[in-house]
């Protein structure tokens, strides 16, 4: 990679990682985990940066964020085990912040990992039903069907719920 | 507001913000050379990996395809299934939905699940140990290897000496699982199909002949 072409990457990186990485997050629901998947998105991107960098650098790391974390759900099966809690502890300062985090990770965690990837594209990212299933390589009728299952879910949820009368 | 206002207000909340650890930049170009390296070594390699194929390996490959097909390999008893020829138990089918099936079977300790619709779901976990008390091993709502249609089964493994399992929604509702076993199993496996759509599971229960709660795990 030339100079010029590896400062570009760089200065994307800066510039991106943070939201990328929440993007990540709201897929995973797990810091590390989340940490990982950009870091594997990110590396491809960089192997592939004289040809992405002049199209849509972002929307390649986005795609491979959202298709390596299901591909990960399916090759690693002791990721399918289930657990009881989510990682993250609260200390009293950030009461407010940790009953958000844990409403949303939890609501986000009862959906399949395609409903879960809709959600996050749709309304984080806010792609189009046709942008999303440019990414997830799937029809718009299976976004459709996708991301209303997980509203019907999302909407009953109780934690969520909670969580939304406090932002109205 | 609308759910769909609420949302994007929620998943963009600060509370799920998080820094990027220092030297991202940097750990990326090293994986990235890492990734190189290896690609050049495979590169270099392949073409005497071939050669040492052609010579040593095919002969072996051809006997246990043909050991494959003459189910010479497979214990006495086993109904064989070409499609998972690591098999070691009888192919069993959990669960029938929308006419695909969902089969189990176990691979030595390891059990393994997958719909016959998409094989490339197939999943395996382990080891299993018989003796383990309560619940080890589950495959939770919502996993490929268990899902059709967007309908999800959830199965495990049978606690000892339970007869009946079942899996608890949180808003109350219940589904009893099905048990099934198989030649060699080394322990029975348990599988519902759960309408989530509307609820998430809460927890399972197992249950011995006498209708005692045994075992409990949340989901």
């Amino acid at each position: 990679m030339r100079a010029e072409q590896d400062q570009a990457f760089t200065t994307f990186v800066s510039a991106r990682s943070r939201h990328l990485l929440q993007t990540a997050y709201l897929l995973t629901g797990d810091r590390h985990r989340a940490e990982d998947l950009l870091q594997t998105a990110l590396t491809r991107a960089y192997l592939r940066w004289d040809r992405i960098e002049s199209e849509d650098p972002e929307g390649y790391v986005r795609r491979t964020l959202a298709n390596a974390h299901i591909d990960w759900w399916r090759r690693k099966p002791w990721r399918e085990e289930s657990t009881a809690e989510l990682p993250d502890v609260p200390t009293p300062d950030q009461a407010s912040a940790y009953d958000v985090r844990q409403a949303v990770l939890q609501a986000l965690a009862g959906l399949s990992r395609r409903q879960r990837a809709v959600v996050v594209l749709r309304y984080y990212e806010d792609l189009s039903e046709a942008e999303i299933a440019g990414v997830l390589g799937c029809s718009a009728g299976t976004v459709k069907s996708a991301a209303s299952r997980a509203m019907a879910k999302l909407r009953t949820h109780p934690g969520l719920s909670a969580q939304r009368e406090e932002v109205a | 507001m609308s759910i769909d206002d609420d949302l994007r207000v929620l998943l963009r909340s600060p509370a799920l913000a998080l820094e990027p650890p220092s030297g991202l930049s940097a750990d990326v170009r090293r994986r990235a050379r890492r990734h190189r390296a290896r690609t050049r070594v495979a590169a270099g390699g392949t073409t005497a990996a071939l050669v040492v194929v052609g010579v040593l390996v095919l002969p072996s490959v051809r006997t246990a395809v043909d050991d494959l097909r003459e189910g010479r390999n497979q214990p006495a008893g086993i109904r064989t299934d070409p499609r998972f020829p690591a098999a070691t138990t009888d192919v069993v089918t959990l669960q029938r939905i929308n006419g695909a099936e969902i089969l189990t079977w176990f691979e030595g300790s390891r059990w393994c699940t997958v719909t016959s619709r998409v094989t490339q779901k197939e999943s395996c976990v382990g080891p299993v140990d018989s003796a383990h008390r309560g619940f080890s091993w589950v495959q939770a709502a919502g996993s490929p290897s268990l899902t059709v249609d967007d309908q999800h089964v959830v199965a495990g493994i049978v606690p000892p000496d339970a007869s009946r399992v079942i899996v608890h929604m949180r808003d109350g509702r219940e589904f009893e699982a099905v048990i099934a076993t198989g030649n060699r199993f080394p322990a029975p496996v348990w599988s519902t199909l759960v309408d989530d759509s509307t609820g998430v599971v809460s927890h399972y229960a197992a249950f011995d002949r006498l209708g005692k709660e045994i075992a409990r795990r949340n989901a």
